[in-house]
């Protein structure tokens, strides 16, 4: 009986005990559960995730452009030179040779470049041939191919302003050429179908014709007469041997790189940092509520003025801006700029630590306009009990901004700019602790917080310019025109960073 | 928000009523957890399953008792599961083993009383604790356990006694049970 009653006492006190027992859990396990609940919510994540890394990867696409563009011609391109021998050959396989055929009927026919592909090994093994032969005008595998100027090697510039690509019934004069392929076209960046237009040359064109393939090859043919659409007709068909040829790819890079830079010279990428001090503007009356014991009941009214009014303690902190940015020159003063931007804000808030309580936040549902009470457990007071303490609500955000610069004032090597932009953002990690309707707690809820956010950053710099680098360094500030919060929680929060950013750029 | 609401909106899959339930019920679910986990970061991992499982299989809740008795339950449950999956109570549940570990009860921290409870509670050794748990707290009984934990019946007992027993010695040299020894001590004084 006595051990009996001894058990009973003993299990009614231990459960008692041990039912009184309560652990808060961490954020991560409500995290946890929600995602496994609703894996669809990860898309928005996952999709910033992507388009960022697809950013960076256009960035990292824009800085070796240059490199990626010259590259197939050096590898492709061959500038052959050209030998006049065995001229009857290469007209006698039509079909089978790669031969550009130079047409010296002036009369009745325009000039035709055609190429075909050589398949015999014996008249010109792996070559090309300049054939005269105006039988082969109707040569099949016309795939053509690209004209350089040897003074500027760009279609854009001597072949565009002197000469030019018209159809073929406007053609009248005799210079034409008439053209049975595909021209490689600068000015289009790439391989244009002209096949069946003609092309008018003015002026002497070309000591080198850069020849593209359709196939695969593309080679640059330097005639001997330093005119290889002239209309004179020439005694015989000029073999060109690839296996023999002097390639001469460096002028063509050369030239292609000098194009390149120039484009690359309205480019050019900052990288900054800015420590900024982070405050916070409140805006929006909280939903407040004025029951006993915070316990509610539908039957209540759940929204009431409180006459107490509550207010947030807080303290600014010291928070930073880093990321890289493009600038690109659209006028002498003016510049676009771009890039990416990673930013930490935030504030301190000040509570005090009190024993696990029940809290309640009213939060108002953006679809019906309904209130609904949402329950919390903290131990967290608005600051007004002994044992103070700080918590800190930030957020890291990423993001791509996108805006102006303006140099007002140059001299020597200073200048003086300004600059604005516009920031979409992604908040990539958030704290937020919230003061509760009743106003007596803090309650931690990061599902209230947004996850896309929109900012403008306005600021100053003066731009000093050194043998190597050019140093930015002026006051900028950080407005975040939307609420950290959804809608739900009526109270609109908005982060304020105001800060130095240093920034550094290399001479060109 | 009232009980009914939240269980609606679990049934529906509403993010915001399955964390208004969440919120109300896991600081005592992980309390539950911890009695059970070797520490609050396997509490963390068993609860944020068993709220799973809670939210998944909402629709077999018929109402019939309390909602947090049908919660817990679940909890408790995966909370031997898990224990059984990492082979963390098999391996600790052999007898002579676990009367001779020592327990080092000046771990203790003393701050809250139930806390002082829990914590001396955790300081048994796995698989005491857990007969313990389901015995004295969770109100199975020992057929229920030897099911549970596929131990045999008379185990059960046997390392229950034990643990109370080891359990006891804690409780008493923190003073928590003073008052019923004293009692006992009355009562069968009295009855002498």
């Amino acid at each position: 009986m006595e051990q009996r009653f001894f058990i009973n006492e003993f299990e009614q006190s231990l459960k008692e005990q041990s039912d009184q027992f309560q652990m808060v859990p961490s954020k991560k396990v409500w995290h946890g559960i929600y995602n496994d609940l609703h894996p669809g919510r990860k898309w928005p994540s996952i999709a910033m995730s992507l388009s960022l890394i697809f950013t960076l990867v256009f960035i990292s696409h824009l800085n070796t452009h240059n490199e990626h563009r010259t590259a197939p011609a050096l590898n492709k391109i061959a500038e052959i030179n050209a030998t006049t021998e065995n001229s009857n050959q290469a007209g006698t396989e039509k079909n089978n040779q790669k031969t550009i055929v130079r047409n010296n009927d002036q009369k009745n026919n325009p000039k035709t470049i055609t190429v075909t592909k050589q398949l015999s090994n014996t008249a010109s093994p792996n070559g090309l041939a300049i054939n005269d032969n105006p039988q082969n005008n109707n040569l099949l595998n016309t795939s053509l191919l690209a004209v350089n100027s040897p003074r500027e090697n760009t279609l854009n510039s001597s072949f565009s302003e002197k000469n030019s690509i018209l159809p073929e019934h406007q053609n009248k004069n005799a210079d034409a050429t008439k053209i049975t392929g595909s021209v490689y076209d600068d000015r289009q960046s790439g391989l244009q179908d002209y096949k069946g237009l003609t092309m008018v040359v003015n002026e002497p064109v070309a000591e080198n014709v850069a020849i593209k393939n359709f196939n695969d090859q593309q080679v640059v043919i330097t005639s001997a007469d330093k005119n290889i659409l002239n209309i004179e007709p020439l005694p015989q068909v000029k073999n060109i041997n690839k296996t023999s040829a002097n390639i001469k790819s460096s002028d063509i890079a050369k030239t292609s790189m000098k194009k390149h830079k120039k484009r690359n010279e309205n480019i050019s990428w900052v990288y900054y940092a800015a420590p900024v001090v982070s405050s916070v503007s409140f805006s929006g009356e909280a939903l407040k509520l004025n029951l006993p014991n915070s316990t509610f009941s539908p039957a209540l009214p759940l929204a009431q003025a409180n006459p107490k009014e509550n207010k947030v303690l807080h303290n600014s902190a010291l928070g930073f801006e880093a990321g890289t940015q493009m600038n690109y020159i659209i006028a002498k003063k003016l510049k676009f700029t771009t890039g990416l931007q990673l930013a930490y804000s935030g504030y301190n808030i000040i509570s005090n630590d009190v024993h696990p309580t029940s809290s309640e936040l009213a939060l108002r549902d953006p679809s019906t306009g309904m209130v609904y009470i949402k329950s919390y457990y903290t131990h967290y007071g608005d600051g007004t009990g002994l044992a103070l303490t700080t918590l800190r609500n930030y957020s890291w955000q990423a993001s791509i901004p996108v805006g102006l610069q303006y140099a007002f004032y140059e001299k020597n090597k200073l200048q003086f700019s300004f600059a604005a932009n516009i920031e979409p953002s992604f908040v990539l990690k958030a704290n937020s602790f919230i003061l509760s309707s009743d106003g007596k707690n803090y309650v931690n809820d990061p599902s209230l917080l947004r996850k896309w956010n929109f900012s403008s950053n306005f600021g100053t710099f003066i731009t000093f310019n050194s043998s190597k680098f050019q140093w930015q360094i002026g006051p900028n500030v950080r407005y975040q025109w939307l609420s950290t919060y959804q809608k739900e929680y009526i109270v609109k929060e908005h982060l304020i960073d105001y800060g130095i950013r240093i920034g550094i750029s290399k001479n060109k | 928000m009232t009980e009914e609401f939240m269980i609606q909106g679990c049934l529906d899959n509403i993010a915001s009523a399955q964390e208004a339930l969440y919120n109300r019920f896991s600081p005592r679910m992980l309390g539950v957890c911890y009695r059970f986990a070797r520490n609050r970061e396997d509490a963390e991992d068993m609860m944020q399953e068993g709220f799973i499982k809670v939210f998944t299989q909402i629709h077999q809740f018929r109402g019939n008792g309390a909602l947090e008795g049908w919660i817990r339950r679940i909890i408790v449950h995966t909370c031997i599961n898990i224990l059984k999956k990492n082979k963390k109570f098999t391996d600790s549940v052999d007898l002579f083993h676990a009367g001779s570990m020592h327990l080092n009860e000046n771990n203790i921290p003393s701050i809250l009383q139930a806390k002082q409870v829990v914590e001396c509670i955790r300081l048994l050794p796995i698989g005491y604790r857990t007969v313990l748990n389901l015995y004295a707290i969770e109100g199975f009984s020992h057929k229920e356990i030897a099911a549970i934990l596929d131990i045999e019946e008379s185990t059960s007992r046997s390392q229950y006694t034990r643990a109370k027993s080891m359990l006891e010695d804690v409780l008493l040299k923190k003073k928590i049970l003073q008052q019923p020894r004293e009692r006992i001590k009355m009562v069968s004084s009295g009855s002498n």
